[in-house]
């Protein structure tokens, strides 16, 4: 289990994230919602490890984070960025193969060239495989960088008893809503393969549909947490957006519409 | 578009520029005021390799004069085209040349400091006589690379507009120094002249100086290609490479001090020679893409290429009289920075 226990961390004087605990369990989708400047993407450096929190700890499997080397706790979780700045021009499937980076050394019976193909084929991307990065558009290289992390989690290889992690950080950016389903729907067959899964999102609706459990933050605070069904209420939703929300149902699934507020 | 060469067909890639390397070699032993055939060269390394007594009479010219600097040529090219390479992946950019962005100035000026500030504390013979200047010369390398580093960062990101200017700076400020130290302080036998720390020369290398440059680009380049795979990741950004399991800090240091020592190494005995660190990765990446586990090995070796064929044309176009080295790579480097600079205009937002 990945956790975050009772973390702080501050930027100078402006405390981003406050308090917070949450559990990335294995075979679990957690979502991470909350408006802009919440502290989400914060949040997720702390579970990364890519910043120390000031207070509290981030564990995995009861470990405190930093005592992992980079290479031992890249083999098991990804983290997909918000955004990218490789500037070179690789093709896509060398980008890909960069997932397996930090497997490279360690388990030789596993076929790489046979992950990457199969994290191509899950991510949708198959297809232009042989083109070059920057000639894709921003929705189509969001695509290759799911693809990357997924082939850096892919299950299967090296121990099993080692659970796997996988952060993304606003995975639907720029992707039209045929792949932002694929996308989730691959987090989610992910986690049925006892990857723990932690996604930030906008879309409500995403997470009601594809996540187990949520934390909703706000100005860096917990505000809500537990089961999607329990803490993604309507009430939840106007008091921490400052928007009117209502939940309706449509052939058992919940769907919460927002509605534009008369002035 | 560059030719996407597999991974288990890349190693011909090294055999060509290796037989290219060695055939220009061969042929730049021939070449100079006094003409030698081909089977002469091959008597004299016969002769030199079997310790053989009798020498035939062109042995000094090759043995003594143009081996060592054709082997210099081709240890500074390897060494600078890989330090160009290091720093571009370090800086993620392909403009990041160790001649442009003050490595090279900051290299000069170290060595001017060994050579006129060393001696006049007292510190001078022994074994300072021959190690004083590389070691400034390395020192003031890792030093302004340390530094343009930490300038050009803002907020995990390198700002391409502050890497450069930091250079213009540099090199403004090691220029100027190094000019006053020239003409003002030093004897003329203290130091070399002003050309020779801006343009660069390989007159006159001699075998002990040879060695003592192996002794460093030796290990760094072959600790280099060791780097491929870090700096792979590392063309994503550092919080990427960390992700990916690369230990940033560890690397950017090692990138850091491996390309500045030769840098440094380079400068102290054959000056301030442009362009290679720019011009020999950008051919790679051109032609085979930028993944640095081809570039790495290849820049040394296409680096070594266009030293090698830079300084026969700087000793044989004017000959008797020598042209500055610099100034033919700049010939073929500048232009090179300009359409680099064209290609990534959006980026420069200064």
């Amino acid at each position: 289990m990945l956790c975050a226990d009772k973390v702080s961390f501050s930027y100078g004087r402006r405390t981003v994230v406050d308090n917070v605990s949450l559990a990335v369990e294995p075979g679990k989708v957690i979502a991470i919602l909350g408006p802009n400047g919440a502290g989400k993407t914060s949040l997720f450096r702390l579970l990364s490890g890519g910043e120390e929190p000031e207070e509290g700890t981030v564990t995995l499997d009861g470990k405190p984070l930093k005592s992992f080397a980079a290479e031992a706790l890249a083999r098991r979780r990804s983290v997909l960025p918000q955004t990218s700045q490789l500037g070179f021009n690789f093709t896509v499937r060398e980008v890909v193969e960069m997932g397996r980076l930090p497997h490279a050394r360690v388990d030789k019976s596993v076929d790489e060239e046979a992950v990457v193909e199969q994290a191509m084929a899950q991510a949708d991307i198959g297809n232009f495989a042989e083109r070059h990065f920057l000639s894709l558009s921003g929705g189509e290289r969001q695509r290759v960088h799911l693809a990357r992390c997924l082939a850096q989690v892919w299950p299967g290889d090296s121990t099993p008893a080692e659970s796997r992690y996988l952060l993304l950080d606003e995975p639907t950016n720029n992707l039209d809503i045929s792949h932002q389903h694929t996308c989730l729907r691959e987090a989610r067959l992910l986690a049925t393969k006892g990857v723990g899964v932690a996604c930030i999102l906008h879309d409500f609706n995403l997470a009601l549909a594809y996540a187990d459990t949520c934390v909703v933050l706000f100005d860096g605070m917990v505000r809500a947490s537990g089961t999607v069904a329990t803490a993604l209420t309507a009430e939840v939703i106007s008091d921490v957006f400052g928007v009117e929300a209502t939940m309706i149902e449509h052939e058992g699934q919940r769907v919460l519409v927002t509605l534009a507020r008369p002035d | 578009m560059p030719l996407r060469i597999p991974e288990k067909r890349r190693i011909w890639i090294h055999v060509a520029l290796l037989f290219i390397l060695l055939m220009l070699a061969w042929a730049a032993l021939g070449i100079g005021p006094t003409k030698i055939s081909w089977g002469e060269i091959g008597q004299v390394l016969l002769d030199r390799m079997t310790f053989s007594s009798e020498k035939i009479a062109v042995d000094p010219i090759i043995w003594q004069l143009r081996l060592p600097r054709i082997v210099m040529a081709i240890l500074v090219g390897a060494g600078l085209a890989v330090a160009g390479a290091l720093m571009q992946g370090l800086f993620r950019n392909p403009l990041a040349d160790p001649g442009l962005i003050g490595v090279s100035s900051g290299s000069a000026m170290g060595a001017v400091v060994g050579i006129i500030i060393l001696p006049s504390m007292g510190l001078t013979g022994g074994w300072l006589t021959f190690a004083a200047t590389p070691i400034c010369a390395m020192a003031g390398g890792v030093g302004i690379t340390f530094l343009i580093y930490q300038l050009s960062r803002v907020g995990g990101r390198i700002h391409v507009a502050s890497m450069l200017l930091t250079g213009i700076a540099v090199n403004a400020i090691g220029g100027a120094l190094i000019g006053l130290a020239v003409t003002k302080i030093a004897t003329a036998e203290q130091l070399q002249s002003l050309t020779f720390w801006s343009l660069g020369s390989l007159n006159g290398i001699l075998w002990p100086v040879v060695g003592i440059t192996a002794i460093i680009l030796v290990p760094g380049l072959i600790a280099s290609m060791w780097l491929g795979r870090p700096l792979n990741a590392f063309l994503f950004g550092e919080l990427e490479a960390y992700h990916l399991g690369v230990d940033v800090p560890f690397i950017k240091r090692l990138v850091i001090v491996i390309s500045a020592l030769m840098v440094g190494i380079t400068v102290a005995f054959t000056g301030g020679i442009g362009f290679i660190g720019l011009v020999a990765p950008h051919i790679i990446r051109l032609s085979f893409g930028p993944d640095h586990r081809l570039l790495l090995p290849a820049c040394a070796m296409s680096g070594a290429i266009l030293l090698l064929i830079a300084d026969t044309a700087a000793r044989t176009i004017a000959a008797p009289a020598e042209l500055q080295i610099g100034i033919l790579t700049a010939i073929i480097g500048g232009p090179f920075f300009l359409m680099l600079l064209l290609k990534n205009r959006k980026e420069l937002s200064i």
